[in-house]
């Protein structure tokens, strides 16, 4: 059974080379434009890593984080922050609210491999 | 999921599913009790499908109690996602119970 | 180690790998670029390997060989040279040389090497090719480089580890971040060579919350990768966790260092460094003491300007051995190797353990204590899983005998000027080791016959509309505890008339005879019968197709024969699964008993004399379809009269019924076979004896034999 990850990110290409990459790694991927679309998404679907963008319409990735901290479901669900090296003060947000995976964008698909080998195995 | 039957002065505790994170308040708040009480224990994991960390240092510290206590402990029936997970911890040698490594596992 | 047994070892292998060796080659022609420099990587490793191995063993004569031969691949999977039918058919030569080669060793026979000159003089040519240098001389060239440092040789083993503590922080868990997931990710860089949990953490029970992280490991690392690459595997915790990387040969400082910043249980892990194998134990003792001796506030410069810090190969030969056995512990093969006569031992204790199971099992139903015959069925149970388990052991895959038949298509084809597939299904499929042994010979009839007779020239085919490339398969399958074998063709198919003129020619049918397709197509199964016109070398002399009978009768099998004129044949091997052990059916006439195979019956019935008494024929109106009956006891001509009530046990086999009827019905039991001596081997119906529980001998009754003999007999009255 492969793992399945939600990549949560309002820009489309990002979301796909994302996807793209993962899924070449062979994990199965959900993906979600904002933070409310990714906990829609989420019902009725196991989720062994998020990924997610700080900057996003409707929610962004720090309310998402919490969201996803209060959930029985999601509350142990490692989640990787994708941010900017201007973002510093997101970033301090973040860390904040419990975020301890970072990757900065732009990245290539080896980092994000990279990152997410860290935090779950194939 | 966890079972506890008692015969012939041993009881056994039978884990089976998922021992992660996500179980892992469910299964301690049933197993932690049986750690002081059993006489003998032992701990079966058999069923059991999915391990990690937490799974795995929930068993490390009945053992490290038991020893403390004095009394005898041991896990039987390691499944292959046991002792997988065993493997890479270096915990094989850590509790040294007789694992089967099954040959096409 | 017992050089016999490596030895043995040895040519058990080099036999895999020629064989592994010859598919790969000969699939090589027409695959894409990638697969080809894959198979052609195969084809090197094999040969190096055996080479490799054949030096350890002093077995010259095959490493100065295949020295060449590895040359020659060696060019091929660098490109040097290109891969053309010439020199795949050289190879597969080289292979069969190499083959013999080894064969002459295990018998221990001085080797022909004058037949491998021949072929040593056409590697050449392409090893003459260019005057780049082989891959011998490179080998030779780098062995002679010395070694970069001197010193790291004298120990280099023990000497190439990381040190990595780690103690993860305790909200690891709740943050999602898994130790292990970590771990794997570092075993990705190199090889984590030993990996010892600290559980000096963990508090007790009391104050236990299993939600956070206690956890701790001391690890040894080999690898290439850097300081930082290391550290950035744990940079999503390293907020949390208290990290130490030591690098190889690092000053003993550093783990004293390493030792201080976990006060709480230095003396712990002191011990788990040497026992992990960072430090050895002189080692440990100079940095514990050293650390003593130093006021806890005193700067570790002041340590460092101490230092006869130039500190040794940090681990102790023991401890390294100790890693070792975990390694490979680690590393543990998936298969092993098993003296097939060990195997066989234990199938023959099973097959006892079996037959005293049943007793027992009798014992305990006479004797009618509840727990006793439970406790019993319990044991039985287990037995008949232990005896399941027992012959899987034995189950070996047909497909490496299939894949032999690969070569004897394409050299038969090729001799023939025929453009011959073969096609293989099934290769997984498993069966009886011993069955696999003994059915390489009749396979290999049957697929040179169908080479031979079957398939037709090109032009012939062409002329009939059919591709150019004849086809032959080899399919394997389970039915019914079964194997079933098939050797099929897409040739011009069996002509009933023909093989009638043949036989009769040969006064093996008489002229009025009038037999059905599947009849005549039978005789081909007798002595003395060939339909070939023309006789070759391969086949058709007249010898083969009753061996292939006989011998497939031998396996408690049966040939059937398929064909259709202009379209093909197939040949259908039936085997049972095993030749051991068979649940059986036990019944009883007068005194005796019967053990009927139990996958053939299926189902029971009470004879009723009344319906049967209005008619002379022997059959039975069961469920609107006619069911002949075999009255065991006139057919075994059993003297005495008949019990008042007698049971119909209702038989398959070979797509055939027919009720069977016996005094009494006993029930299932575990049958171990036991073979009958030569001196019945004419004897149709029985196709071997067992034992008991009670200690009696049963005879095991040949369903397919009896429904011959039935229908052989009614045949014989119609005529009549």
């Amino acid at each position: 059974m492969s793992k399945t990850i939600l990549v949560v990110d309002d820009s489309a290409s990002i979301r796909q080379v994302v996807s793209m990459t993962l899924k070449g790694a062979g994990y199965s991927t959900i993906e979600a434009s904002d933070g409310r679309d990714a906990l829609a998404k989420l019902t009725g679907n196991r989720v062994h890593l998020v990924i997610s963008d700080v900057n996003m319409p409707n929610m962004d990735g720090i309310t998402l984080l919490k969201e996803l901290k209060a959930r029985p479901d999601t509350k142990f669900t490692p989640v990787i922050m994708l941010t900017t090296e201007s973002e510093a003060a997101k970033k301090e947000q973040g860390r904040a609210a419990g975020a301890k995976a970072w990757v900065v964008k732009p990245f290539n698909p080896q980092q994000l491999m990279a990152a997410v080998g860290k935090l779950i195995m194939p | 999921m966890l079972t506890h039957h008692q015969a012939a002065g041993i009881d056994t505790v039978s884990f089976a599913g998922e021992m992660t994170i996500y179980d892992i308040e469910n299964l301690a708040t049933a197993f932690m009790p049986l750690i002081g009480q059993a006489s003998n224990l032992v701990v079966d994991l058999k069923e059991v499908t999915e391990i990690d960390s937490s799974g795995a240092q929930l068993l490390m510290m009945a053992r490290l109690e038991r020893q403390r206590l004095d009394k005898a402990f041991s896990l039987v029936n390691h499944s292959v996602a046991v002792v997988n997970l065993f493997k890479l911890l270096g915990l094989l040698n850590w509790f040294d119970d007789p694992v089967l490594l099954s040959g096409d596992a | 180690m017992n050089m016999d047994a490596a030895l043995q070892t040895f040519f058990t292998e080099s036999r895999e790998l020629l064989e592994d060796m010859e598919s790969q080659l000969l699939q090589l022609e027409g695959i894409d670029e990638a697969q080809l420099q894959e198979s052609l990587n195969a084809v090197f490793r094999a040969a190096h390997t055996i080479k490799g191995s054949a030096g350890i063993f002093n077995l010259d004569f095959i490493v100065a060989f295949t020295h060449v031969v590895e040359s020659v691949l060696d060019r091929l999977r660098n490109q040097q040279i290109a891969i053309d039918e010439a020199l795949v058919s050289l190879l597969l030569s080289c292979r069969d040389h190499i083959a013999a080669l080894v064969d002459a060793a295990e018998a221990k026979e001085p080797p022909d090497v004058s037949a491998g000159e021949p072929l040593l003089a056409e590697l050449q040519q392409y090893l003459a090719a260019d005057a780049q240098p082989t891959s011998h001389a490179a080998a030779t060239q780098v062995a002679n480089t010395p070694p970069p440092f001197e010193r790291m040789a004298a120990d280099a083993v023990s000497n190439d580890c990381w040190h990595i503590s780690v103690r993860f922080g305790l909200n690891s868990f709740r943050d999602g971040m898994d130790p292990l997931s970590f771990l794997t990710y570092l075993g990705t860089l190199g090889n984590l060579v030993s990996v010892t949990p600290l559980a000096e953490f963990i508090p007790a029970l009391e104050q236990y919350d299993c939600e956070s992280c206690y956890l701790g490991f001391a690890i040894q690392f080999a690898s290439q990768a850097s300081k930082q690459e290391i550290e950035d595997v744990f940079e999503f915790v390293k907020e949390d966790s208290e990290l130490h990387i030591i690098s190889p040969n690092s000053q003993l400082t550093e783990y004293i260092q390493l030792i201080e910043s976990m006060p709480e249980i230095d003396q712990r892990l002191g011990e788990i460094l040497l026992q992990c194998g960072a430090l050895t134990a002189a080692e440990l003792q100079r940095a514990l003491s050293r650390q003593q001796q130093q006021q806890p506030t005193a700067p570790i410069g002041e340590i460092l300007a101490h230092g006869d810090a130039s500190l040794n190969p940090v681990l102790d030969a023991a401890l390294t051995k100790q890693s070792k056995v975990r390694e490979s512990l680690a590393k543990e093969q998936k298969s092993l190797r098993v003296d097939a006569d060990k195997l066989d031992h234990l199938i023959n204790l099973v097959g006892e353990l079996v037959t005293a199971g049943a007793g027992t099992s009798l014992l305990a139903d006479s004797l009618g204590d509840g727990n006793l015959c439970e406790s019993v069925s319990i044991l039985n149970g287990l037995l008949e899983e232990v005896r399941d388990a027992a012959l899987k052991l034995r189950m070996v895959p047909i497909g490496a005998t299939f894949s032999r038949f690969q070569r004897v298509v394409r050299d038969i084809a090729k001799e023939l000027g025929k453009d011959i597939e073969l096609q293989i299904t099934g290769a997984e499929t498993e069966l009886d080791k011993s069955v696999v042994e003994k059915i390489g010979d009749p396979l290999m009839h049957l697929v040179r016959n169908a080479i031979d007779h079957g398939i037709e020239s090109q032009a012939t085919r062409l002329a009939q509309g059919k591709s150019e490339r004849g086809e032959i398969s080899l399919h394997a399958y389970h039915d019914s505890g079964n194997i079933v074998i098939e050797v099929g063709d897409d040739g011009k198919g069996l002509d009933p008339e023909v093989i009638r003129r043949k036989a009769i020619e040969k006064g093996l049918l008489d002229e009025q005879s009038n037999l059905s397709d599947e009849e005549l197509f039978n005789i081909i199964f007798e002595p003395g019968f060939s339909t070939a016109a023309q006789v070759s070398n391969l086949s058709g002399r007249g010898v083969g197709m009753d061996v292939v009978k006989r011998n497939i009768a031998d396996l408690r099998g049966r040939v059937e024969v398929l064909s259709q004129l202009g379209q093909g044949s197939t040949m259908r091997i039936i085997l049972p699964l095993t030749l051991a052990i068979i649940d059986g059916f036990v019944i009883g006439v007068a005194d005796e008993q019967y053990v009927l195979p139990l996958d053939t019956v299926l189902e029971c019935l009470e004879l009723n004399s009344a319906e049967l008494d209005s008619t002379d024929e022997p059959y039975i109106n069961l469920r609107g379809q006619v069911l002949p009956l075999i009255f065991l006891r006139d057919y075994l001509a059993v003297r005495g009269s008949k019990p008042r009530r007698q049971s119909i046990v209702v038989v398959q086999s070979g797509g055939q019924s027919a009720g069977i009827v016996v005094d009494r019905l006993y029930g299932e039991f575990q049958t171990v076979i036991k073979p009958l001596g030569k001196l019945f081997s004419r004897v149709g119906c029985v196709s071997g004896s067992t034992i008991l529980g009670n200690g009696t001998v049963a005879l095991i009754l040949d369903i397919h034999g009896l429904l011959d003999a039935m229908i052989a007999y009614e045949q014989l009255q119609y005529r009549r």
